[in-house]
């Protein structure tokens, strides 16, 4: 239980990346016609929210190693916040769109992570006392 | 070496806050030698097991104390260097990111 809980500012950063996408949705801009919006949106949800996935599980792998209670925490947000979403807008959600989802977070996430344990192992590799 | 299944269950209590699975076993066993080796002084100075394993727990005092310390010992912290360092790969992550869908649309028009 301790584990989950101190797993809040991981889930809060899932929770406002949901946030903030929700918000863009509703957001007009200004002397964009729909095609550059719908360019706008396939580069946001590509590239930007993947880095971001990519960065936050690499400062989790960094900071706390493979902590998959953390991982498992920020997933059921994810999905929680876009069935919640789906719920709202009458979308209903199909098991395939469930799967996309929880690969569109494991798998940067986990990039992330791994490239947080290869820099948290270098440098204690690099902090330990040659012979 | 004696099995005490009560300083076992001490140490995994004190050392649950760590996240990593390795260093999580390795801590346990570290502490669980420490409160053995207390379970050992009080058996060498007559105490019964019971007793023994009794104040070997009061001596150490409640798992909850060590948790947060071991926890925040066992948490990198961010220094300059690393946060470059992460930056640095997640300057990796988007050119290969890029590279996929360069690929992924490239193939597909």
């Amino acid at each position: 239980m301790n584990r989950v809980l101190s797993s809040w500012p991981y889930v809060l950063f899932v929770a406002l990346c949901w946030l903030s996408w929700e918000l863009i949705g509703v957001l007009e801009f200004p002397g964009m016609d729909s095609a550059q919006q719908k360019s706008l949106f396939l580069t946001i949800s590509l590239f930007v929210y993947p880095v971001l996935l990519f960065l936050a599980g690499t400062a989790l792998g960094y900071r706390r190693g493979y902590d998959w209670v953390t991982v498992l925490a920020c997933l059921v947000v994810f999905i929680v916040c876009q069935v919640f979403s789906s719920a709202v807008k009458a979308y209903p959600l199909s098991i395939g769109d469930l799967a996309t989802f929880s690969a569109y977070y494991l798998i940067p996430a986990h990039l992330g992570i791994a490239a947080g344990l290869g820099i948290r192992a270098v440098q204690r590799r690099n902090a330990q006392p040659k012979e | 070496m004696p099995e005490v299944p009560e300083l076992h269950a001490f140490a995994s209590r004190a050392t649950a806050g760590i996240a990593a699975p390795a260093e999580r076993a390795g801590a346990t066993s570290e502490l669980y030698e420490h409160a053995l080796s207390a379970y050992e002084e009080h058996r060498a100075s007559g105490l019964a097991h019971d007793d023994a394993v009794q104040a070997a727990l009061t001596q150490l005092g409640e798992p909850s104390e060590y948790r947060k310390d071991f926890a925040r010992a066992h948490r990198a912290r961010l220094t300059p260097r690393t946060v470059l360092l992460i930056g640095g790969a997640a300057i990796v992550f988007m050119i290969l990111l890029w590279a996929f869908f360069a690929l992924i649309f490239g193939v597909a028009s």
